[in-house]
């Protein structure tokens, strides 16, 4: 069995970082005595893996992870122990139990949702009428100049900033800082994480849908 | 006024690390709400950075005791970075507190730990960042009282100019005193005059130190000493159990269990040997309590059982299995750090690892029998071999092993007995298995105030360096590592360990020119320092290489740490003579003087392992 759970980051927890983050998962789930799993060899790792990692100083509202326990135990109980033993600035939405078989959410997700909240909302707004987005980067040297518009889904004005939702995941990845380098927005940011998506036949579905 | 996270928010790409300046961080503790009903608010600083500072076990006890009483808030502070300096000194922010973001001068008092000599401009730099003047004397009754403790404040001469006083000793039941002073006495005069009646606190500016001509040392007035403060019982002292977890990966991020204070082994280089005496255990039902409490409040997943030499617990054999047998099945791993050189730590070790390998480390401290004779280091080649071949047979592949250069007496030969013995412990590792590795660790011995060595003049720089590279020479091979120290760095730590008063100028001064977080490689300027000598005219060499004579005043001699000047002495004398001094849990007292000076009993829980 798979456990799914949900969570978010919210204030100071941005500033954690993702590798930190697995400690602070290993430790609240120690704290809640849920049975974690793990892996074999000379230093045994919990088997948890998170959906897509999320750069520092982003807040999140919709952040995933799999985790598989050694006893299955019921969802509500899950969620009520870890929701007790998580710090502060650490919500957590939901726990659902998945079968073995579904994807793991690392490689099931495709798409993330952003809402930048900053002075230029109109420029970040603009991207609907351009027709590329070009975001250059040095790689090992070199020039990579890439167009990031073909994997943008949705840019729409809302009550608390500009939403983009864009491909993330394995496959292709946007992540948000390269959309204001590519428009050279230098403006301070705040930059926070709605939901993370897997399509699926057309629809997004969030990886605790998975089946 | 910004807070860190404003900060961190600003400039999240010019500071490498944000985590360290979070704050809220699980089990710490805020009173924000509550100010109405404090009565005094300390700062607790760490001269070091967040991930160094957040490993020392001794802030994380004031800091519970502090806080678990209602009119009490103490926070932390750490040196910040320098690319977290740079932004606030650009926004105009001073030192703020971690758990608040509230400017160091708003607390009564700020108390630094002194770990290491290198740290001390950081202290300066942080009361500068804190818009605080370094100088006593200049610091107005409003600005709050700066402290200090931790072992090197048994030599506090170097540093006595900037501080209003000193705690010498165990802190814990000093630390509550201080307190409800700060609550009862809001005058700073006042509050001091107290403080001077509590045990183990020194304030400098009531001593007068006069010199000769030669630069040593008249006399120090009054000549009444201060008496390091003690804590009888271990099971009584406040013990947290729900530290503050960490959201960054610090030095060490683990449950540490003090099973005891104190070593008496009597080795005559260690400083902690000699000020912490005597050995006083925990019983090992307390020991468990403290670790099952905590892991339940912190969730780690390692437990350390700290002391100046875990292997000494008298109760370790029964503890270690009991821990095991829970803490395996759970993936908890227990680390002991100072494994002695016996086959009793390889069966700790082969006992801990079933969780979590880890390495083998091991401190023969000098190459020849001759030197370890004269450090009083009771270990034999024998022994080592023997620990050797039990751990490679063991499944081991790399064994450490830590020396000293630059000991009292130390010759060539003695420095070329390091290199044939990790050639001696690779061979028998060879014969397990291809792998077999040696790593041999040195650094530069430094002579520490209340040692029997305070005495020795340090080797010169020119002569630690050709002897480091004596031995890497000697120290060529497959299945060979060495690493050293550098010696420079050594040596400023020598001067401050016996400096005296006349330092505190230089200290100033270099902080001022750009010296900081010396104890950082890349950050270590010693041409500062040269200048900075230079300018106060001091000669450094006189603090380090140079012999003290017995009948000399040392800067030190008011701080008394129970152990008498005498038995310092002829420990001195019989390490000349290659005489050893037992343990005296073997074979009774042996005459330091610690327990009947500080009315204190060696305090043992079970039998001695062998």
């Amino acid at each position: 069995m798979i456990t799914c759970v949900k969570f978010g980051k919210d204030s100071s927890a941005a500033f954690v970082s993702h590798l930190d983050l697995i400690r602070v998962f290993e430790r609240a789930m120690r704290r809640a005595s849920l049975p974690l799993s793990f892996t074999q060899g000379f230093s045994p790792r919990p088997k948890m893996v998170f959906a897509h990692a999320l750069g520092v100083g982003i807040t999140s509202s919709g952040e995933y992870l799999d985790v598989t326990l050694e006893k299955e135990l019921p969802s509500e109980v899950i969620f009520q122990r870890l929701k007790e033993a998580l710090p502060e600035h650490f919500p957590l939405y939901d726990v659902v139990n998945l079968p073995d078989s579904v994807t793991p959410a690392m490689a099931a997700i495709t798409h993330a949702s952003y809402v930048f909240q900053n002075q230029e909302e109109e420029r970040l707004l603009e991207i609907n009428f351009l027709d590329s987005l070009i975001y250059t980067r040095t790689k090992k040297g070199k020039v990579v100049a890439e167009d990031l518009k073909p994997h943008i889904s949705l840019i729409e004005k809302t009550a608390s900033g500009v939403r983009i939702i864009a491909r993330a995941g394995s496959q292709k990845n946007v992540r948000p800082s390269a959309i204001l380098s590519a428009l050279e927005i230098s403006a301070q940011t705040r930059i926070h994480r709605e939901d993370i998506y897997i399509e699926k036949e057309g629809c997004f579905i969030t990886p605790l849908m998975r089946s | 006024m910004l807070t860190y996270q404003d900060l961190c928010e600003r400039y999240l790409d010019k500071i490498e690390k944000p985590g360290r300046y979070i704050g809220a961080e699980l089990n710490s503790v805020h009173k924000e709400n509550d100010l109405e009903k404090l009565s005094a608010r300390v700062c607790l600083a760490f001269p070091d950075v967040y991930e160094v500072g957040m490993s020392h076990f001794g802030l994380k006890i004031l800091y519970h005791i502090a806080n678990k009483k209602p009119e009490y808030w103490a926070e932390r502070v750490f040196a910040p970075w320098p690319d977290m300096e740079k932004v606030m000194k650009e926004e105009q922010v001073p030192l703020l507190t971690l758990e608040s973001s509230t400017p160091l001068k708003a607390m009564d008092l700020i108390g630094f730990t002194l770990q290491y000599e290198l740290s001390y401009t950081n202290i300066l730099h942080m009361l500068r960042l804190a818009d605080l003047d370094v100088w006593r004397k200049n610091r107005k009754d409003s600005d709050p009282l700066v402290i200090a403790g931790g072992p090197c404040a048994f030599n506090p001469e170097p540093l006595a100019d900037f501080f209003d006083a000193f705690v010498i000793g165990d802190g814990e039941e000093v630390f509550a005193e201080i307190l409800d002073i700060l609550k009862k006495e809001k005058s700073k005069a006042k509050r001091l005059e107290l403080f001077s009646k509590l045990p183990g606190v020194y304030l400098p500016d009531q001593y007068t130190v006069l010199y000769n001509e030669d630069d040593t040392i008249k006399a120090i007035s009054p000549q009444k000493r201060v008496k390091k403060a003690v804590v009888k019982d271990l099971d009584l002292a406040d013990y947290p159990t729900d530290p503050v977890v960490p959201y960054i990966q610090t030095v060490h991020d683990r449950v540490n269990v003090e099973v005891f204070r104190g070593c008496l082994r009597g080795c005559r280089f260690c400083q902690a040997g000699m000020i912490y005496r005597p050995t006083r255990e925990r019983s090992t039902e307390k020991v468990k309590k403290l670790i099952f409490s905590t892991l339940a409040t912190t969730g780690y997943e390692e437990v350390s059982l700290t002391s100046l030499s875990t292997a000494d617990y008298s109760e370790l054999k029964c503890l270690v299995p009991d821990l095991m047998d829970i803490f395996e099945p759970e993936r908890i791993s227990l680390s002991l750090p100072s494994l002695r050189i016996d086959s009793f730590s390889v069966d700790l070790a082969k006992e801990i690892e079933k969780v979590k390998k880890t390495g083998l480390t091991f401190a023969p401290e000098a190459g020849s029998q001759r030197l370890r004779d004269l450090i009083n280091k009771n270990v034999t080649e024998k022994d080592l071999l023997d620990t050797a071949e039990a751990a490679f047979a063991n499944g081991w592949t790399h064994i450490k092993l830590y020396f000293m250069i630059g000991l009292p007496t130390e010759t060539d030969e003695d420095i070329l007995a390091i290199a044939a013995l990790g050639k001696k412990v690779r061979e028998i590792g060879r014969r397990y298995t291809k792998k077999g590795m040696v790593t041999v660790s040195t650094s530069s011995f430094v002579p520490k105030s209340h040692t029997p060595f305070q005495w020795f003049d340090q080797e010169t720089r020119d002569e630690l360096r050709r002897k480091q590279f004596l031995l890497k020479d000697n120290l060529r091979g497959p299945g060979l590592q060495f690493n050293w120290s550098d010696p420079e760095a050594s040596y400023l730590e020598a001067v401050f360990a016996r400096g005296d008063r006349r330092l505190s100028a230089v200290i100033a001064y270099a902080e001022e020119r750009g010296a900081f977080f010396d104890s950082w490689h890349e950050f270590f300027k010693p041409e500062i320092w040269e200048e900075g000598f230079k300018v106060f005219d001091i000669d450094p060499d006189f603090y380090a290489t140079r012999a003290k004579a017995k009948e000399e005043v040392l800067p030190w001699d008011l701080i008394d740490s129970g152990v008498n000047k005498h038995f310092l002495w002829s420990e001195w004398q019989k390490a000349l003579q290659g005489e050893i001094t037992q343990d005296c849990r073997d074979v009774g007292c042996t005459g330091c003087g610690v327990c009947r000076d500080l009315d204190v009993d060696i305090v043992l829980r079970g039998e001695i392992n062998k």
